[in-house]
This record gives C-alpha cells, structure tokens and sequence, in this order.
C-alpha cells in the first residue's frame, strides 16, 4: 500500500484522516492527448522532473511516477500567451495510463492550460497523473483540470510546484465523476508577494469516494493564497478534504484564507474536513471556514412558495455549488462544454 | 468651550483612586503566591518507576476492594501495550522510571475542618484562598495534597438535600460502593490512550459527587489538587452524577510550585448528565512548567441535559487536554469556553471533541489561545456528528493571538459528517495584536506592556466572562503574570 495526502501536522489517530492509504499495483503507459494552442511555446520530452518540488500526493506517490520511466512533457512559456492551451486526453484505446508533466513559466510571461480527462465509458482503469511548475518573478500560471471519468476509474491528480516574486498561481479543479479520486497540490511560495488561488468543484456521487490535500507553504514574506471547495455529496459518496495554511517564519505580511462550502444530499454520504492553520510568523493573517449541511430551511420554503418541487430545488442547490467554480474559468468554451455536460450529468 | 479632558480627581476620592490603580510594576504582584513549598514530610511513598509491586503496594495502601485491584493490574498491562502518541508535543522529558505515583502526606486522615489539617498543609491552601473562598461563596471543598484528600467538608443545607459529596475512596467502600464500580472508568476506559491506562493503574484521591433528582445546587461546589513533592504524579479521579434535572456548578484548580525535575498529572474527570440536567465544569488550570499535564475529561449528556465546559489553562510545561462531550439523548447539549495561554518553554496542546450521537443535539465551541516568549499554542479539536444525530447542529469557533514573533500557534479542527440532515458552521483565525489598538491605548496614558495585558484580558473574555468573580480576577492575573515581564 501507498502513503498518499499526508497532512503537514498529523491528529487524533482514531479520525483516519492523516493520510489515506491506497495502491497503483498495475502496469502505467505514457497517456495521449491532444494539444492545441501550443505552437508558441517550446515543448519536450525528457527523462527526468527538471523542477523539483514537494507535491500535494506526498513523496512516496511522486517516486514512484518518476520511477515509471516515462516521458515528461516539458513546457517552458516565455512569452505572454494570449489564448489558452487545450489539452485533451483521450484514455479509450489503452488500459491505464499516467502523464507526467511540467510547465516552466519565465518572468513576466503567462499561460493558461485547460485540461480535459474524460473516459465516460472506461472500464476500472487507473489514471496517474503529476503536474510541476516553476513560475519565475512575475509570471502567472493557470491551470484549468476538468475531471470527467466513469464510476470506475481511479484518478490520481497531483500538483506541486514553486512561485518566485510576484508570480501567481491559480489552479480550478472541477471533479464530476470518478470512482476513487486523489487529488493534491503543494504550492511553495518563495518569493515576495506570490500569490497561490485554488477553486474546486466537485460531485461525488454512488459509492465514489474524494481524498483531497492542499498545501499553501508560506515562505516569502506578503504572500497570499485563497483555498475555496465547494461540491455536493449524494448516495453513499465520501470526501475528504485537507486544506492547510503553513505560515513560516519570516513570511511577515502574509495572508492565507480556505473556505469549504459543501451541499450534503443523502443520508449515507460521509463528509470529512480537515482544515488547518499552522503559524510561525507573528505578523500574518490567517482564517478558515466551513459551511457544510443540506439546504437551508428558510431558502427552501421560498423557493416552495414559488411552485417549485423539493427535487427541483435540490438540483438548483446542487448545480449552484459547482456553477461558483465554473465562472471562474477563464475560458467560455470550457464552460460551455462543463455546463453540457452537467445537463446530461446532474452534480 | 470647555475642554473634554477629565481627570479622575474629579470623580473620586483620593484613597479611592489609589486602590483602583492598575499594578504595573512586575515586583508589585506576587508570584510566590503559588510557587513555594513545604519540605516533603510524607507519611509514605512509593518508589519511583513503574511496576506490579509499586500497583500492589498502592493497592494495599487504599485497601481496594479485589476487584479494583485487579483493574489495576489490568490497566498496567494495557499501558505497557499501547504506544506513546506521537501526533502531538514531545514527552521525550518525561521518564516514568523517575516518577513516585504515590505520596501520602503526614496526616492520619482525611479532616472535615481546617483546623485539624496539619500546619503546613492548612498554610498551603490558606495561601490559595481555599478556606475563605469556601467561607465566602462555596458549597463544598474538597482539597488534595499530592496523593490524598487532605480536607473534606460540605455545607449542612446543600447535604440536607441529598447531595453526596465526598472523596472518592470513602465512597469506594461505604454505601456508594456499586455505583461506584458501575460508573468507574467506563466513560474513559483504560483502552483509551496509554495515561488512561497508567490512571487506571496508580489513581489516587478525587471526588465522588451525587446530585439527586430535581436538586439545583445553587453554590458551586469545589476541588483544589496541589501537588507538593518533586518529581511526583498526581492522579485524582472525580466522578460527578448529575441525575434528572438537576443542576451544579463544580470547579477545579490545581497548582504546584516549580522543579526542575519533571512531575506528572493524569487524573481522569468522568461525568454524568441526567435528563434535562445541567452540569457546569470549571477549570483555572495552573501547574507549574515542569509540570507533564495529561489529563482526560468526558461528559455523557442524556436527553435535555447540558455540559458546559469552561477552561482556562495557564500552567504546565506540556498539555494535552481535550475535554470530551458525548451526546447521547435527544436535543443534549454541550458548550465549551477555553482559553489557553502559552508563555516560555511551554507546550499547550489543547481543544475538545464532540460526539454528536443523537438527534437534535448542539455543541457551541468558543475558544482562545495565546502564546507568548517562545511558547507554542495547538488548538485541536474534533466535531463527529453520526448517522443517527439528525437535526444536529455544530458552530466551532476558534481564534489564536501570537503576542510577538517566537512564538507558534496551530490550529487542528476535524470535522466528520455522516448525515445530511445536520448543520455544522466552523471558523477560525490567527494573527497579531493589532499596532492601532496598541497605540489608541498608549495615547490614553497607558505603557504598552499594560495595553498588550489589557487587550490579551479582553481576548480571554469568552471564559473571564463565565467564571464567579474570584476566578475570573485569578484568571486576569495569571494573564498579567504572564504578560507583564519575565518571569519564572
């Protein structure tokens, strides 16, 4: 078995929530996409991370993705690119598959990828997955991760990366579907005044369960980072969400704020929520909260009074949780293909 | 136009101001108050360490009826089986092998008026305030000297109405015996964690209290625990029954001078909440910081009934308490008021957790902590709401202030849902005494040693506010203690 999402500052034994255990005892193929938008930028495959980091899925994940002896697809920006770059991953034709990625942004330059995992009709398929990232001073980064696998896959998404002065970060995660999915991101905010953003959307739904861990490491002094979840638990889904804010000394003037609104739908499901603030810094600003129940009594009389059924309200409730993520994605095609997607597959 | 500017000469009488004057001199408060001793005159102790004979020798001590003693020896088999926890401050300074479980202090028995304890040790809790505090405003005391009940005493009208209050081991053999055995360590099994299993192996002393059905104790009752002898463990149990709706105010405190060698505190608090009852449980916890503070409390709360916790901890070099609530009956309840104040070369690991596993049950959780001079402030906590507790209803909130920029504050709050028919609100934030308050008080006159006390007092308000008076002015000086230079 395989440590994944350990969290920085373990608790109470008894909670089972310091780390999740699984295993990826099967064979990984490099997985294919499709890219467009990226004739701009010099790309290339090398044998090994150039960047190294801590990730979100912890060390031992990580050795073993560079153990596979796989290709990583290298990306390094240096320009400000004006159109995003749309990665589309296509996992029909090959059983399980792992990518391994980095994206190595030069000061003042910009990118932003849109990533599509979809697989609806995949059959108990693994799909393994580490993207890294180096932005220089200046530089912005978004990344855009659109989860849409069958109820039987296994997804491991995992993130970590490093931002120097005045570089930003912003990662939208959107998970819709997914028998067990592992999601992670380290940010490592070395320089003055970077700034990390993390927005996640997620369903889980039938048996499917959600392990989540965020890191927001605070090195540089007036860094920032902003932590929202916000999802929907129905059947017998079970999330974890791991959110943590570790403020170091010497990163005076920081700021960091998680935020975790989750909508809960059925009787079975099982919600975990570990939000933690660690601090070694006199002169930062931390805070944490979280909303977490079934719709709100007084809304849902309103909303009666107006004609509409308790079924239809719920569904509203639901599609709102994850429509506050979509908006942020900077990109109307995307959307427009998530909200579709969501009519054919209720959240 | 006349000037706004006042002058309290022109409100008061002179020696009327004198009395109200803040003391801002650190020599003009006396710490001494709690860290001094008495040579250790014990009656008997046992050898340091940890094994079968020292838990027979204790047994024999206490003269256990058989099955006590053979829950002893069972619980120190389960403490040599369970792991040291290795998720919280480090116990690396602790060595069982250096500490004596059991010191009887040299007096024949338990007394029911000051005047027969022993000089030394009616001294000691006369320096407290203990028998004024009990003459003034209490309804009963019942205080320890390392390893006894040195002095028992409830007022007549609160016994006339069927309230037992006594020590613990009186009640073990007299009429009390089987509810003793009933409810004995079955809230906090020794299986809970390895201090539960060393506490069932050495307890010593505590408090048996009964409040019968319908009774409201209107007067709290109080425990005082001190802990004289160097490198020594104190391990009182207090076992409170509160039955259908009935009310009482119990508090705490506890306090020993410093060492520099290590003592242990493991006592066990396990309470009862009847139906429809109320049970308030204060604690101003200030052990002194050689102190090792692994203490358990846990509240079951029936049907109607209500905890409220309010805790204030200032002492010890490293703590771990996290009193617990189970809420067991429909529509129970449970509240919890902390402060937690880490100064220099302390280690504070402290919080609550709630079992929601009824429905309609609530829990309120209000806490505070500070740290000071190196020290580091954990807060952590777990909010666990079962399948079965619909209609349930949680709201955490928690706030850390670091005072300067060696200091660390964590915080490590859980939540676990298992319904969806429950609402749970959680927040919680951390930063500085902000640079604007500090200079607005400064404007009025006031050194900013003063306004940081000032503000850190009002920061504690939320468990200044729910203590009688008397403690709540002890709480504000242990703050002033801490705050006003460096001491100890």
């Amino acid at each position: 078995m395989m440590r994944v999402n350990q969290l920085p500052a373990p608790t109470w034994n008894w909670l089972h929530m310091n780390h999740a255990e699984t295993s990826v005892e099967v064979a990984l193929t490099d997985a294919s996409y499709e890219e467009k938008g990226s004739s701009a930028i010099n790309c290339s495959n090398n044998e090994k991370f150039s960047v190294t980091c801590k990730t979100g899925l912890g060390e031992e994940y990580s050795q073993k993705m560079e153990n596979l002896g796989l290709p990583v697809h290298s990306y390094q920006v240096t320009t400000q690119m004006e159109s995003p770059i749309y990665q589309t991953f296509s996992l029909k034709e090959k059983n399980h598959v792992a990518n391994l990625m980095e994206w190595q942004v030069a000061k003042g330059a910009s990118a932003v990828v849109i990533q599509d995992f979809s697989e609806e009709e995949a059959e108990d398929q693994v799909f393994a997955t580490e993207l890294r990232y180096h932005l220089q001073e200046d530089a912005r980064l978004t990344v855009v991760q659109i989860l849409r696998p069958s109820e039987k896959q296994h997804v491991f998404l995992n993130l970590g990366g490093i931002l120097e002065a005045k570089a930003e970060f912003h990662l939208i995660q959107l998970v819709l579907n997914g028998q067990e999915v592992y999601l992670g991101n380290y940010t490592d905010l070395q320089g003055t005044a970077a700034g990390y953003v993390s927005d996640l959307g997620y369903t889980v739904k039938g048996t499917s369960k959600l392990d989540i861990n965020y890191v927001a490491n605070h090195v540089g002094k007036k860094t920032t980072a902003d932590i929202l979840a916000s999802g929907v638990l129905r059947n017998q889904g079970k999330k974890l969400f791991r959110g943590t804010i570790d403020f170091h000394k010497g990163c005076a003037g920081s700021k960091g704020n998680e935020l975790e609104e989750v909508l809960l739908m059925d009787d079975d499901i099982v919600n975990q929520t570990i939000p933690l603030i660690l601090c070694d810094e006199e002169d930062v600003e931390g805070s944490h909260g979280a909303s977490i129940g079934q719709m709100d009594d007084s809304l849902a009389l309103y909303m009666k009074s107006r004609g509409l059924s308790e079924e239809i309200i719920s569904e509203m409730l639901a599609k709102a949780k994850i429509d506050v993520i979509i908006n942020r994605i900077p990109d109307e095609k995307t959307k427009e293909m998530v909200r579709s997607y969501l009519v054919k597959h209720p959240a | 136009m006349k000037s706004m500017s006042m002058d309290l000469k022109d409100f008061y009488k002179k020696e009327d101001i004198g009395k109200m004057k803040e003391k801002t001199q650190v020599e003009d408060i006396d710490r001494s108050l709690y860290d001094f001793r008495y040579e250790d005159k014990d009656a008997y102790k046992v050898k340091e360490g940890l094994t079968e004979d020292i838990i027979l020798q204790i047994s024999k001590e206490k003269n256990d009826p058989e099955w006590m003693k053979a829950f002893r020896l069972d619980s120190l088999k389960k403490y040599e089986e369970i792991a040291f926890p290795e998720w919280g401050p480090s116990i690396e300074g602790l060595d069982m092998e250096n500490i004596v479980t059991y010191v009887r202090p040299n007096t024949e028995r338990m007394h029911t008026t000051w005047e027969e304890v022993p000089e030394n040790i009616k001294d000691t809790f006369t320096k407290l305030g203990i028998p004024q505090a009990e003459h003034k405003s209490l309804a009963g005391v019942g205080a320890q000297y390392d390893s006894e009940l040195v002095y028992h005493n409830i007022k007549e009208e609160v016994a006339a109405q069927g309230v037992i209050y006594t020590d613990l081991e009186s009640a073990l053999h007299g009429e009390y015996a089987d509810m003793i055995q009933e409810h004995f360590m079955k809230l906090v099994p020794p299986t809970d964690h390895k201090f539960a299993a060393l506490h069932g192996a050495v307890w010593s002393g505590g408090s048996f209290v009964y409040v019968p059905k319908g009774v409201k104790v209107e007067i709290p009752l109080q425990s005082y625990f001190r802990l004289n002898a160097a490198g020594a463990g104190q391990f009182e149990h207090t076992l409170i029954i509160v039955e259908e709706d009935a009310y009482l105010h119990f508090i705490e405190g506890c306090s020993a001078p410093k060492y520099n060698v290590a003592n242990l505190h493991a006592g066990c608090v396990e309470l009862y909440v009847g139906k429809n009852a109320t049970l308030r449980y204060s604690t101003i916890e200030n052990w002194s910081k050689n102190m090792y503070n692994l203490n358990t409390k846990r509240a079951k709360v029936e049907e109607g009934g209500k905890i409220e916790w309010i805790s204030g901890s200032f002492g010890s070099h490293v703590s771990y308490l996290y009193p617990m609530s189970v809420l067991n009956g429909r529509g129970a309840r449970a509240e919890f008021s902390g402060v937690t104040f880490a100064g220099k070369g302390q280690n504070l690991d402290t919080g609550t957790k709630v079992l929601h596993n009824a429905p309609e049950t609530t829990s309120y959780i209000n806490t505070r902590s500070i740290s000071k001079d190196g020290g580091v402030s954990t807060f952590r906590s777990s909010v666990v709401i079962g399948k079965n507790a619909k209609k349930s209803k949680s709201a955490v909130s928690c706030e850390s202030l670091m005072v300067d920029d060696i200091s660390r504050s964590d915080t490590i709050p859980a939540m676990d849902i298992r319904t969806k028919d429950a609402d749970v609100g959680h927040e919680a934030k951390i930063g500085r005494i902000s640079d604007d308050t500090i200079f607005y008080l400064m404007s009025r006159g006031m050194s900013e040693e003063d306004a940081k006390a000032l503000i850190v007092s009002g920061f504690a308000d939320n468990v200044g506010k729910e203590l009688p008076l008397e403690y709540a002015v002890e709480m504000n000086n242990l703050i002033r203690l801490e705050m006003k230079g460096s001491i100890g």
